[in-house]
Order: C-alpha cells, then structure tokens, then sequence
C-alpha cells in the first residue's frame, strides 16, 4: 500500500499510473479506467471522515470493540 | 406432517423426525431428490455430499432408534458456504485460483459445532469469488432465474429459499448474509462482530467479518445461531425466548425509525413495503421514533474503505501474480483499487469507525431504543444480465445498490436479522433489517419473530424451479 498522503480527493491518470508503478501491480490499458474509477470512489469517502486526533493512541486503533460505550443522558442532549 | 421441502420449515422437520413422521433417511433422500431436481437450472451448489449425507442419514436413523440418541439438530440437512472448511473437501471460494488447493484437514470451528450438534452437510453453496461481491455466479434466483440471488452467500439462499437445505452458514462483511436473504424471501442473521468464531472461514476483512445463519423462518435461524454460538441447549426454549412482549405482540418496544439515509433513493415498492411494515410494527403495539443518524454514510464509509484495504492485503500475490488473470475482473478491480490507497485512509477510517459506534450508541441511549428498523436493500434482486438498478435519483452500480444500507451496520458491528417484509410488483421478495445493540440477537429475534408471525411473508415460497 502506497504511504503517501491521504487528503487529496481523486487521482489523475498520470497519479493512477505512478500509483501502479509503486504498488508492483500491472494493469492493462482495456482496464485501467475500471480501476481507477473504483479507486476514485474509495478516496471519495475520505472527506467524510473526522480528522485523526493528536493525540491517538495508534495500538488503540488496532481493536474493534462493537460493544457500545456507557452513555449519560445528559451527554446525549445536542 | 407432510414432508414437503418446498415448505417445510427446519423446526417442523425436528417436529417430523420426533414424532416419527418421517425417518432422517427419508428427509435427507427427499433433499437430495429436490437437489437434483432444482440444482440444472439453480445452480446453488458447487458440490453436492449425496453419498456421505444419505450415509450419515442411515447412521443418525439407527442411532435414533437403537440408542435413543438426541441431538438438537439431528438429522436436518444444511449447506454451507463454500469459504467454510469441511474437513475432507476442498474449499474453492468461487475462485479458479484455488482449483488445485488441498482438501481442508479440519471443519471450520462453526461447521464443527454443527456436525456435533447432528446436522448432516448437503454440499458446499455457491459464493461470489473470495466472498466479494453481490451476485454470486452462477446462482440464480429461485423467485425468477433471471435474476441474482444476491451475495455473497447467494448459494445458501438461494438453496434454502428452494428447500434443497433447511438452512445454511454464510458469511456476512458488507451484507452478504442480510442480502441474500433479503432478495430471495428467507431471513438471515448478522450476528455482533467478533462474538462467533471464524477459524477455518477464509477471510475478506478481519476487521469486519461475521459469521452467521440463513433459513425459513426467524425461529429457524435462532435454532441454527444458537448451534454456532456453543448455546445449543438453549434450542428447546426457543418458543420462550420468542414470546410477545405483551398482548398486543410489541407492546412498549420502541424501534428508531431513519429519517435519512435508510429510506433515502429506493425503489418505491421496497419503500412502500417498508412503510407497510412499520405501520405493522406500530400495529403490533411497537412505539416508533423517528431517528437521524447523522454518521449512517461516514458508516458505510468506514466499511468499504476497511474492507477494500484489508481484501486488497489479503489478496496481495493474487493480484501480482501470474494467475491474476484468473480472478473475475471485478473481484480483481476491487482488489487493486484497495491495494492503491493510501496508508492514512485506513488509519482514518479506523478512527471514523469508532466515532460511527459512538454517534449510534447515543442514538440508542437518548431515545431509549430496543432496536432499529429499516430496508434491507436499496433494490430488489437485479436481473443477472444487468450492472446498474432503476433507482428513483438515476441508476446506480449494482453492488454500491445492494449493499448501501447494510454496509454501516458492519462498520458500527451490531447484530442485523432480515426477515421478508413483501414483494414488488413482479413477485419479487424484499427484505426489513431490524438492528439491535450489540449481542442482543435475541432481541432482534424476538422482535423480528412477533412482525414474522403478523405478516405470514415467509410462508410465501419461491417457486420450485425445475421440480
């Protein structure tokens, strides 16, 4: 996976073809479009995500737990 | 009782077998029948076990009646997806990658639970490759053949929706337990993320991975999750923890109703099938509030960009290999667009799935929810010779239309039972989601059973394609 910064929206077909160059894949000409308009799709979901806290504990990042956290009602009020 | 598998539910086939109305040879040989009549033209199963069921079949009988052996599932015939090891066959998920694996030494930890708990095997059920995507070639529909049965477990629903298993395993990280069911008219469930085990089920997400049943009715389902679940003593009070909550069926359980996102560009019979099913629930004694959650797009967010990013390491020699051109093109599209993103959407969307569980826990907590309702799917079951759906905003992509809707509910990790909630005007089946908090499946359960019992949509069969 590129590590590589991940705020811009979408990627031009010259950004798609270095991409490709770096991730070692090989994708023919008749193809191309087809992914690039799925890998655009994928980074347009990036504006919908929060921004990542300064202060995040990466290991906390690792676990998924769905169990839901303890509420207050009175955190509830917006 | 007849033995009938055109309609024939797995608790009533239990019923049958205790009662001696029919032996568990002749059940398993009337499957099998069934199979061979329905699969030409269904095309549900990559392979069918004939020999080793009607063996397994002879065993059961003889311990039945020699030894008064019980087991709670004894005897009922079940498929099982083909990314679940069975020890002995090979687990091929779809794919032409995997033609020449070795057969699996063991039984994946929930096909184990239920070969203990007597169920015998009736073959391995079609996926979509690697278990990513919707339509799950070469199933097709068993309500109209010309159509998808959805995916991924596609197979399993498809062979249940028919009668060629009484129920069947699937595996769910998008929605492809609820859409499956929810397009071929049988019910499914999602359990909470991570409460099943998944060894020996070959993985999509990780992060997202469930595993879970699909069969004939709500009580159907229950018996089979509480196999899988290690709770199979549990099954003999299942008309208990199925009871109304009052006289009324739903008296006082209060149910969210989306205000955005989950009825928003739809089909406009599956929004009118789902506008019918909440008066019902109302009708039922339920309270209905109207909820907005806000981060429901951030969710199916969040799910997509996990799932696309983990599949694409999972899959990382497959798509560099020589044999990539073996992969159907859409699976191998999906696998290198995620392999092409970059390192901080993951960490990102990690973050965001944590804000997704928060922002529904609040929900839940300030309206004092028991559960969720909302469509299964955008769409009914597309035809299989088409890539986009009619959809009231223009058409949109087959896969994004089907799994829209469930995709949140795997990203925030709740349980999720689909059960038939009507047709559209072509006869075609349409699911409702009820979303419960995290473990409580019996509250989903019991609520979804109460709407089953009122409606009578799953007493609807598929017709019997080729029997």
């Amino acid at each position: 996976m590129p590590d590589r910064d991940g705020s811009s929206a979408s990627v031009n077909a010259d950004q798609f073809r270095a991409l490709l160059r770096e991730a070692g894949l090989t994708v023919s000409e008749d193809r191309a479009p087809m992914v690039l308009e799925e890998l655009n799709a994928q980074l347009g979901f990036a504006h919908l995500f929060p921004p990542v806290p300064s202060d995040l504990i990466e290991a906390d990042l690792a676990q998924f737990d769905p169990a839901f956290p303890t509420i207050d009602q009175k955190d509830t009020a917006e | 009782m007849t033995l009938d598998l055109a309609t024939i539910s797995l608790r009533e086939a239990i019923s049958g077998l205790n009662h001696r109305e029919f032996s568990v040879f002749e059940l398993i040989r009337e499957t099998l029948l069934r199979t061979r009549a329905t699969e030409p033209d269904l095309h549900a199963y990559v392979e069918v076990f004939e020999e080793e069921a009607l063996q397994t079949a002879l065993v059961h009988d003889r311990a039945r009646e020699k030894h008064k052996v019980r087991r709670p599932l004894m005897g009922l015939p079940i498929g099982i997806k083909d990314i679940f090891d069975i020890a002995g066959r090979k687990t091929l998920c779809g794919s032409p990658l995997r033609q020449d694996v070795e057969v699996a030494t063991h039984d994946a930890e929930v096909v184990h639970r239920l070969r203990r708990d007597g169920a015998i095997f009736i073959g391995k059920t079609v996926t979509q490759e690697f278990a990513a995507g919707v339509v799950s070639a070469p199933c097709r529909n068993p309500w109209d053949l010309d159509r998808i049965p959805g995916g991924s477990s596609g197979g399993s629903a498809a062979s249940v929706a028919i009668g060629t298993c009484l129920g069947a395993l699937g595996s769910d990280t998008g929605g492809s337990i609820r859409i499956p069911a929810s397009v071929t008219g049988t019910v499914g469930l999602k359990p909470t993320f991570e409460r099943l085990p998944v060894t020996g089920v070959y993985p999509l997400s990780p992060a997202l991975d469930t595993v879970g049943p699909i069969a004939r009715s709500v009580a159907d389902t229950l018996v089979l999750y509480l196999a899988i679940a290690n709770r199979a003593a549990e099954i003999a009070r299942i008309d208990a923890m199925l009871e109304p909550f009052g006289p009324k069926k739903l008296d006082r359980v209060r149910i969210g109703i989306p205000a955005t996102f989950f009825t928003e560009n739809i089909q406009p019979d599956v929004k009118a099938s789902f506008i019918a099913a909440i008066e019902t629930l109302e009708s039922l004694g339920a309270e209905l509030i109207d909820v907005d959650w806000r981060d429901a797009a951030m969710a199916r967010a969040v799910a997509a960009v996990i799932n696309r990013v983990e599949s694409a390491a999972i899959h990382r020699d497959h798509i560099r290999g020589d044999e990539a051109d073996k992969l159907d093109s859409g699976t191998r599209m999906r696998f290198e667009a995620g392999a092409l993103l970059p390192d901080d959407m993951l960490r990102r969307a990690r973050v965001a799935r944590k804000a997704a569980r928060d922002s529904i826990a609040r929900i839940y907590a300030e309206y004092r929810l028991d559960a969720i309702a909302a469509p299964s799917t955008a769409a009914i079951a597309p035809r299989a010779d088409c890539l986009f759906v009619d959809l009231p905003d223009g058409t949109e992509a087959v896969g994004p239309a089907l799994t829209r809707l469930t995709m949140p509910w795997n990203a925030t990790g709740q349980p999720v039972i689909s059960v038939p909630c009507g047709f559209d005007a072509d006869e075609m089946p349409i699911g409702l989601s009820i979303v419960g908090k995290p473990d409580d499946e019996l509250g989903i359960s019991r609520i979804a059973h109460q709407y089953e019992q009122a409606t009578n949509w799953f007493r609807t069969h598929a017709k019997a394609v080729g029997a």
